[in-house]
């Protein structure tokens, strides 16, 4: 006993010691605690709804009728009172309401010449546009000077308290008409509003009225109904980790509280904007998006190259360089990856890693699904752009789905050819080779002496695909924008500088294509709200495929028309309604307890971004832990009563008890798990896999492409193979497999 | 001093505690530091933190001393870190809360841990540079093991030996000087 007790004293000790290192190696310190928030969130949650209706009900009042605003405080809950304000406010708002309404009718005016073909003076315009942003902001924006006027006791507190969430509309666009004047149409939120846009280039505040219009559309069409709007603290601690990467120092805090404008969020955005942490964290996301997966086998995934490479893309961004003259950059780069070499090129490591071990397939599935945010994975092998161009077609009514423009398998190969112009020297040997350790230190030593070095390869190889009939065809040196890029005479480019020009060909091509532009988009969307706007897979989506294409397609032309200005993108984004919305969390418990309707409203919300993306969803598991749970679920059969979720104590109005949630058996998992609704065309998809002979490695394959653009992995194969002998039902595992996997 | 001024009527409401501020401003760094220790990786530690703290504002504790208080927040940070183990179905480092906790104090006495701080700070410019550049490579930018045996030239098995060597001199140093 004592000595086991001197063990563990001393492994406690390694444990204290190393996480003591680690705080100090990391320069990491705990997150300041906001006091006044937390003392927020220990109202009992139900008051605290009902004092987040009754805060939106105040803002609805305001927005509808200037002259009875009415001020609310946080102080009780229990005791929500709307205060009358004082003449003198009545009468700021009294006359802030009349200019308002005549900047707004000078407004409408003066875009329905603009949109005729007039120039109206640019001048009055923004300051039109000016004036109605601010309005619009202290409409969305509950400030927390507002917030801190002491509410007085008032007989309206009652049916405040009775609001019900659903009975709260979102409190955004009812003075929204001004700042939408190019979209003047869009009155009437049932009718659909017109967002191609593509010949403007809107300032800020449109392109956020065109992203929350849309938006509203959508959920408008479908009935669904947002979460609440998060205050503005909430915003700002939202806002500094996503475009920060940071939590919000106390410094920043009370610099945005100081700050009393109703422009607050904006003039911290531009601040924040104009930071090196925004460059530092942009060009990590940057560098995520398009380089691929680093695989845990890839030893020549150099750290020390990596961040150089980050480091240039940092550099790049700060510069005001735009992102497809990055990328431009990026494809035409060639060179040394060593830092002291004479053609040292940092940028050569997107090659270098794409192009590892002469893997053009790799490559080019890097161009397809990194850069043009295309399904690089499938089209290798299916020409699926007709079933993809199918879907789209049967709901686009307006556009014509054939315009989208894709890339096929032929394309795919046709790239690749191109691509293999590329050689990248000086590859280094996977450790996982080695088999003793004089190997180990030879190949170690062969590691340091290799540096890689990407360049134009010196002998040509005609690439060869394999069509489904099994006829091989030889891959043409060709874009997909049809320009062949071999010369007449030439069956295929001879030398460097035909290679040369081949690939800045592509990388002019790649740049200029509407895709490329839509996947910057995407990446964007997905690091600040948790999913991309339109996944690459169709079949995956479920609803909304419309409305988000439409969407995404103007962000596209916009982004385009700004030259490519990130920092213009992020902050239209974080002041989107979709930004600020609440979080929807929810605990197993929840989702055990939850009826199927509630269930569906939770993930239609999801689907729709009518609630900001929860941290943790419970239905989220690594397979591993749903093969795991699945194996114990169903062995518990044998020995336990088979898990039965209308046992468990119903929860009135469905929310997350405020009580620590019991723990979570494998069966109740389980159960969470099957509760994921997988999209209907990709069941449709699944059914067509089990009717072809696919093996099971292939079909778990695929099924990891859809959720992750990449094969499984050793791990995940077992694990699969594990839930395969679980459920001894081939369907029934791959659906498994999809619900725990797709976002 | 008595904090509990709140009756079990109000405490649903807004709890009032005018020292509130001051309590966690104090107790902070100490129970963040234990949550590291105890296997919570920064953001769940932050997590953790402000779940104990906001425990305690839901159900105020009556302060006898400052020693008292932060063992009482240890022991809810603990239990809220098995919840969350639980729920993630992952283990805990320790197996004996009450061991556990004699080290503790043992490591980071009353002052948080920051006497520790500073004697590791000494205690690893003491390390060679290759053992320092190991952990930093490990601690601070999770570099794998491979990683690091690449940067050295030395091979895993190497690589995992420098750093235990030096992981345990620096227990012994930082050991010998918060004595």
């Amino acid at each position: 006993m004592r000595r086991s007790e001197n063990q563990m004293n001393k492994v406690n000790s390694e444990h204290i010691m190393e996480s003591l290192l680690s705080e100090y190696l990391d320069d990491s310190t705990p997150q300041e605690i906001n006091v006044d928030e937390l003392r927020t969130r220990a109202i009992d949650p139900k008051t605290a709804i009902r004092f987040d209706a009754a805060f939106k009900a105040a803002n609805k009042g305001w927005a509808s009728s200037t002259s009875s605003q009415t001020v609310i405080t946080a102080h009780h809950p229990r005791r929500v009172k709307l205060r009358t304000p004082s003449f003198w406010t009545k009468s700021f708002y009294l006359l802030s309401g009349v200019a308002a309404g005549v900047l707004l009718a000078f407004g409408s005016w003066s875009f329905l010449k603009l949109e005729k073909g007039e120039k109206g003076s640019g001048l009055i315009n923004s300051q039109m546009k000016l004036a109605n942003s601010e309005l619009d902001h202290k409409v969305k924006q509950p400030n927390a000077a507002d917030n801190k006027i002491a509410a007085e006791t008032s007989p309206a507190s009652g049916s405040s308290e009775l609001l019900s969430m659903d009975s709260v509309p979102f409190p955004t666009n009812t003075s929204k008409g001004s700042i939408k004047t190019d979209r003047s149409n869009v009155s009437d939120k049932s009718k659909k509003p017109s967002i191609s846009g593509s010949s403007i280039v809107l300032n800020s505040d449109q392109l956020v009225a065109l992203v929350d219009d849309q938006m509203e559309y959508m959920w408008k069409l479908r009935g669904v109904n947002p979460t609440t709007a998060i205050a503005d603290e909430q915003w700002l601690q939202r806002a500094s980790l996503l475009v920060l990467g940071k939590p919000v120092s106390s410094e920043d805090q009370a610099n945005f509280l100081s700050d009393t404008s109703i422009t607050r969020r904006q003039n911290w955005l531009d601040s924040a904007t104009q930071s090196d942490d925004f460059y530092q964290h942009w060009s990590n996301k940057f560098a995520n998006a398009i380089l691929p997966k680093s695989e845990s086998t890839e030893s020549s995934d150099s750290l020390a190259d990596r961040t150089r490479f980050k480091t240039w893309l940092q550099n790049r961004l700060k510069a005001s360089i735009p992102l497809n003259e990055i990328v431009n950059e990026i494809l035409v780069a060639q060179g040394s990856l060593v830092a002291n070499a004479s053609d040292y090129s940092p940028q050569a490591y997107w090659w270098a890693q794409v192009a590892a071990n002469d893997d053009h397939s790799r490559a080019t599935n890097a161009i397809t699904s990194n850069l043009l945010g295309q399904r690089g994975s499938c089209i290798r092998c299916h020409d699926s752009n007709a079933s993809s161009k199918q879907l789209l077609s049967n709901s686009l009514s307006s556009n014509d789905a054939s315009n989208q423009p894709s890339v096929s398998r032929d394309d795919y190969w046709n790239l690749a050819s191109v691509v293999s112009g590329i050689s990248v020297l000086g590859k280094k040997v996977a450790s996982s080779n080695k088999s003793n350790e004089a190997q180990s230190a030879a190949s170690t030593q062969e590691q340091k002496s290799t540096n890689r070095t990407v360049g134009y390869a010196e002998d040509w190889h005609t690439l060869f695909y394999e069509r489904l009939d099994r006829s091989l065809i030889a891959a043409k040196t060709k874009l997909p924008n049809g320009v062949d890029l071999t010369a007449p005479s030439e069956k295929r480019p001879t030398s460097k500088d035909a290679i040369r020009k081949n690939i800045e060909q592509l990388a002019s091509w790649i740049t200029s294509t509407p895709t490329f532009d839509q996947r910057q988009v995407n990446w964007v969307w997905e690091s600040m709200l948790g999913q991309p706007l339109q996944n690459r897979y169709l079949i995956v989506e479920s609803e909304g495929l419309v409305e988000k294409q439409e969407l995404l397609e103007a962000l596209g032309n916009q982004l385009r028309g700004s030259q490519f200005n990130l920092a213009k993108l992020v902050k239209a984004i974080a002041l989107t309604n979709i930004f600020q919305l609440e979080s929807q969390s929810c605990d197993p418990v929840w989702y055990i307890t939850s009826t199927p309707q509630e269930l569906a409203d939770y993930q239609q919300r999801q689907h729709l971004f009518a609630s900001f993306p929860a941290t943790m969803d419970p239905s989220f598991r690594s397979l591993k832990h749903v093969a795991t749970w699945f194996r114990k679920s169903h062995s518990s059969v044998l020995g336990q009563p088979s898990f039965d979720p209308t046992k468990l104590p119903k929860l009135k109005d469905g929310r997350k008890p405020e009580s620590v949630a019991p723990e979570v058996t494998p069966a109740q998992t389980e159960f969470i798990v099957r509760s994921r609704v997988l999209p209907k065309g990709l069941v449709t998809e699944v059914e067509h896999w089990l009717k072809s002979s696919m093996p099971w490695e292939e079909l778990v394959d695929h099924a990891f492409y859809l959720a992750d653009d990449a094969p499984a992995t050793k791990l995940e194969q077992m694990s699969a193979r594990e839930l395969l002998n679980s459920t001894r039902d081939r369907r029934q595992a791959i659906q498994r497999i999809l619900a725990s996997q797709l976002p | 001093m008595k904090v509990d001024s709140l009756d079990a009527t109000s405490r649903t409401d807004y709890p009032d505690w005018p020292e509130a501020a001051e309590f966690i401003e104090k107790h902070q760094t100490g129970v963040w530091r234990f949550l590291r220790a105890i296997g919570c990786d920064g953001s769940l530690a932050d997590d953790l933190t402000q779940e104990t703290f906001l425990s305690v504002l839901r159900r105020p504790i009556e302060i006898v001393n400052d020693a008292a208080s932060a063992s009482y927040l240890r022991r809810v940070a603990y239990h809220l870190l098995i919840t969350s183990k639980r729920r993630s179905a992952r283990t805990i480092v320790t197996s004996s809360m009450d061991v556990f906790e004699k080290d503790w104090m043992r490591w980071a006495g009353e002052d948080s841990g920051e006497a520790a701080i500073d004697a590791l700070t000494d205690c690893f410019d003491r390390l060679t540079e290759r053992a320092q550049l190991a952990l930093r490579m490990r601690f601070s930018e999770q570099a794998t093991r491979e990683e690091i045996a690449s940067e050295l030239g030395i091979t895993e098995h190497g690589a995992k030996n420098l750093m235990q060597r030096a992981k345990g001199l620096l227990r012994e140093c930082v050991e010998a000087k918060i004595k």
